[in-house]
């Protein structure tokens, strides 16, 4: 599986990162699956709804977020592919957090953000039963 | 008392000279057996320097100072430079291999494939920087003596 | 029928289908039924106890179902119910601020007045370090933090590095020396001087590894203590070398 996302996407997604430093920035990936081929085709940027104290280790996408990106998906027609979210200062591996909160099959893409300056981003995608997770290649493509 | 002292002193810096010496003398050994070694290298690119890193997952100073280290000497030198990073408690073999002595551990490896440089401990972005250059400096230094001669 | 309603992560695991017909007098019921009907699903949406996870939410037309009678609220025919994910995660929780400035200061004086100690041949000197090694260690603080923080933060002359670190290596790694320390002051009062002194050196290499090659002491050990208690894990290395510690002949 390997995640496909363009150029401009990947930047919007960390130029979030970057604007929700040093807390953590989160949204959806929307797209469509072509084979073996998660291809991002749009982003559903959202707010982290954790308490303000929090939000600098922990992001919280509500039931009410999901279902708006699921409608926007619906209206585009694409799919929900997976969520991204940054680690201010913190590498861009999942944690113990990540995994405890993960759902199967969505790619999770998660961006270094190293003192306000986005660093590289790393796909992964929860194993099967639940004990770490996959990492998926990044494709960056054009446009 | 003085001569005393004096002596006393000379002794304190032969011992820590000895201490260097020691350490120095250590990772050559350390470097010797690793030369030519390949495992662990097996995804390595031909061409671009390398940084062998030894960790474990209850190492801090791995997580929070080695590893941002490193990303931001990623960041930096971009491809010229591959980070290649092992769990020494999942690979105990691989970290007897290369004489892990505790961690974190990073070994500078040239653009040649030759470990050059052994860090046993944490080492900064800066130190590892100046570690690549020297190592790199050196070999188009002798490429350019082969050359002449 | 009561229907539920499939976020995409799951339809996988109900082969497509986006909404399923369910049976049952309440959620809770229904929720078994449909988790008889596509198993893999229930190590997603329960936990070990066989609680809902936190991260699924459940809605009865609409309603979160947290607000209503939970699991046990009852179902009727045209119900529906949905499956909508929280999402969240984070990078975990941080691990308290330690000043590297605080324990390099400490190191340099550990190391400084040791030799001081040795060239003077002054074993109150050792056993001062020895002491305040021992009193930070109790306190969890550098022993010579003190003189950093009164004297070299405040006038600038050493800038804080403050890190996200784990505080109990360092102080492992004092409280080790501490001990050393005491031991070769005791030996050196006990008319030992060899012995002494040599505790005395070995502190300050310790330090000295610490303060000028990074290598941490705590770190170190644990590896160690960790490797000590795997007795043979993996297929046995190439090198049947005590590790790292004797060079071998060539593999």
């Amino acid at each position: 599986m390997t995640l496909e996302i363009p150029a401009g996407t990947m930047k919007e997604i960390h130029l979030q990162g970057e604007q929700a430093y040093p807390e953590e920035g989160a949204g959806l990936l929307l797209g469509k699956l072509d084979g073996d081929r998660k291809r991002v085709l749009s982003v559903v940027l959202l707010d982290n709804q954790r308490e303000e104290q929090a939000r600098r280790n922990r992001y919280l996408l509500g039931p009410g977020d999901y279902l708006l990106g699921e409608e926007e998906a619906s209206r585009l027609g694409l799919e929900v592919l997976g969520v991204f979210h940054s680690h201010p200062d913190h590498p861009n591996l999942p944690s113990d957090f990540d995994r405890d909160w993960a759902w199967p099959v969505f790619t999770y893409l998660i961006t270094s953000v190293w003192s306000g300056k986005a660093g590289e981003s790393r796909a992964w995608r929860l194993v099967e039963d639940r004990s770490g997770f996959a990492e998926e290649p990044v494709a960056i493509v054009d446009p | 008392m003085p001569a005393d002292i004096l002596l006393r002193a000379i002794s304190a810096a032969l011992i820590f000279a000895a201490g260097i010496g020691a350490y120095w003398l250590v990772n050559r050994v350390i470097l010797a057996r690793v030369r030519g070694r390949r495992l662990g290298l097996e995804s390595i690119l031909p061409g671009v320097p390398a940084i062998l890193y030894f960790t474990t997952p209850g190492c801090a100073p791995c997580k929070t100072i080695q590893r941002p280290a490193l990303y931001q000497l990623k960041e930096r030198l971009g491809d010229g430079l591959q980070v290649i990073e092992v769990d020494a408690s999942a690979r105990p073999d691989l970290a007897d291999y290369w004489g892990v002595l505790s961690l974190p551990t990073t070994f500078v490896i040239d653009s040649k494939g030759r470990p050059r440089c052994v860090n046993h401990g944490v080492a900064r972005a800066e130190k590892l920087l100046r570690q690549i250059g020297a190592v790199e400096q050196r070999l188009a230094f002798q490429k350019v003596v082969r050359n002449i001669l | 029928m009561p229907k539920i309603r499939i976020p995409s992560p799951l339809r996988t695991y109900t082969d497509g289908q986006a909404e399923v017909e369910v049976h049952g007098g309440t959620v809770a019921e229904a929720l078994e039924g449909f988790m008889s009907q596509f198993p893999a699903l229930r190590q997603h949406m329960f936990n070990g106890q066989g609680d809902l996870r936190p991260f699924v939410n459940l809605f009865l037309n609409n309603e979160d179902i947290r607000h209503l009678e939970g699991l046990d609220t009852s179902l009727q025919d045209n119900d529906r119910l949905m499956i909508v994910p929280s999402i969240a995660g984070g990078r975990g929780k941080d691990l308290p601020a330690v000043d590297h400035s605080a324990l390099r200061t400490n190191q340099a004086f550990i190391i400084g007045l040791s030799i001081l100690a040795f060239v003077f041949d002054a074993p109150w000197l050792a056993g001062l370090v020895a002491v305040a090694m021992a009193i930070g260690t109790i306190l969890g603080v550098p022993g010579f933090g003190f003189i950093y923080k009164g004297l070299l933060k405040p006038r600038g002359w050493v800038r804080p590095e403050i890190l996200h670190d784990n505080p109990e290596p360092h102080r492992f790694a004092q409280g080790l020396g501490a001990v050393f320390l005491v031991a070769g002051v005791l030996a050196l009062f006990a008319g030992f001087p060899l012995l002494g002194w040599s505790l005395v050196w070995l502190v300050i290499a310790l330090a000295a590894l610490n303060l000028f090659v990074g290598f941490c002491a705590g770190c170190a050990v644990y590896y160690w203590l960790n490797r000590l208690r795997v007795p043979g894990f993996v297929k046995s290395p190439p090198d049947q070398t005590f590790p790292g510690m004797r060079p071998k002949a060539k593999a």
